[in-house]
């Protein structure tokens, strides 16, 4: 089947226009949610209003250097990502880079790669919990759950074999709530000397869980 | 019964969402969104296709590159595309109610060079009345088909 490439393709100056309308949307999009004028960024810049205006007005002619001063004014920052989509053809154009600030924003504004596996680990731990022993935990309590010192290494191992989910019967009888328990290990072993691989690290581990962590069983989930 | 003079396509030179389609009714000289495409310089026509394709892959905004008529009093279901001075305007609409309910389509029905801040009420009139039509609702209707795969199976072994 005969593929047609993206309106991007047919030159740089179309690239190059493309990414930098959609730079200049994502500025347009802040002056407009904070009614910033436009006089306002020129002070900040060092510029005319009227410069102001012909930045925003022609984004074909950007620069990396006036991109910087121009996010720097409103207080954001500029990275100028480079990645592969699969795309070797251009059949689908560049991808609008908000989509790359809300996944970045989706996991937590890391800012690092450190942070991005941590985040990382908030996001699949609910996930492995609901596999694993069928029970529902939010992203938050996921989250508070790693930040009492469990690494992406050693959780797995945790809720593999450690920690038994303790069935809570509230006085009326509803909602039922699962709690973890403490492990009973004699000698635990820290996590980071676990693997990720639950079926080898059940029974390893140490965690010692916040009495606020309740897991809600799937059944019971709104 | 009269031939429909509408005729309803697909924006061709930029990418379709999936949820979100653009298309272009034409068919009567007040249809003159492709006349206008024709008027854009090249960086112009660049701009239109960024802020179509914002729009396609799910943008809001900002408003300065396009923005829709709710609560308006005459069309609210009225759509704006811009590039520079340039207004395409256009309807919003879900065309496959049925078998897509949160589809959204726009069709671009009408370019105008922006004379002011407001937009001139007879435009959005025209708006209205290309809305409200069921000539351009049938030429919606060759395009999108939202007979339910179901039905159309069972309409299938009927026939047979």
């Amino acid at each position: 089947m005969e593929t047609v490439a993206h309106w991007t393709q047919n030159s740089p100056t179309d690239f190059v226009y493309s990414i930098s309308s959609n730079f200049i949307a994502q500025i347009e999009s802040k002056i407009e949610a904070e009614d910033i004028s436009q006089n306002d960024i020129a002070s900040k810049m060092g510029k005319t209003s009227g410069r102001v205006s012909q930045v925003l007005n022609n984004p074909g002619n950007l620069s990396i250097r006036v991109m910087v001063e121009l996010a720097r004014a409103m207080g954001m920052k500029v990275s100028i990502v480079a990645y592969d989509d699969h795309d070797p053809t251009n059949e689908n154009g560049p991808i609008d880079p908000d989509v790359f600030v809300k996944c970045w924003e989706k996991v937590g504004r890391p800012a690092n790669l450190f942070k991005v596996e941590d985040e990382s680990a908030c996001d699949i731990l609910p996930m492995y919990l609901n596999n694993m022993i069928g029970i529902d935990v939010s992203n938050k309590a996921a989250r508070q759950i790693l930040e009492s010192g469990v690494s992406l290494h050693g959780y797995s191992g945790c809720f593999a074999g450690l920690y038994t989910p303790t069935k809570v019967v509230e006085p009326l009888g509803f909602p039922q709530r699962y709690q973890l328990s403490e492990p009973q290990v004699s000698n635990p072993i820290e996590p980071w000397q676990t693997s990720f691989q639950p079926e080898l690290a059940g029974g390893l581990g140490k965690w010692h869980p916040q009495q606020s962590t309740t897991l809600v069983p799937k059944e019971n989930a709104a | 019964m009269s031939q429909n003079a509408l005729e309803f396509r697909m924006f061709g030179q930029v990418r379709q969402g999936e949820g979100r389609k653009l298309g272009i009714l034409t068919g009567i000289s007040e249809l003159n969104v492709t006349d206008g495409i024709k008027t854009l310089s090249a960086n112009q026509k660049r701009e239109l296709k960024v802020n179509l394709e914002r729009w396609l892959d799910g943008q809001n905004g900002p408003k300065s590159r396009f923005h829709n008529f709710e609560g308006d009093s005459i069309a609210p279901m009225a759509f704006v595309f811009k590039a520079s001075e340039h207004r395409f305007y256009g309807y919003r609409v879900n065309p496959l109610p049925r078998t897509a309910r949160s589809l959204q389509a726009i069709v671009l029905c009408s370019h105008a060079i922006k004379p002011g801040y407001d937009t001139d009420p007879d435009q959005k009139r025209f708006i209205k009345k290309m809305a409200e039509s069921s000539d351009a609702a049938s030429a919606l209707k060759s395009v999108f088909d939202d007979t339910p795969k179901n039905a159309k199976k069972g309409l299938l072994q009927w026939k047979q």
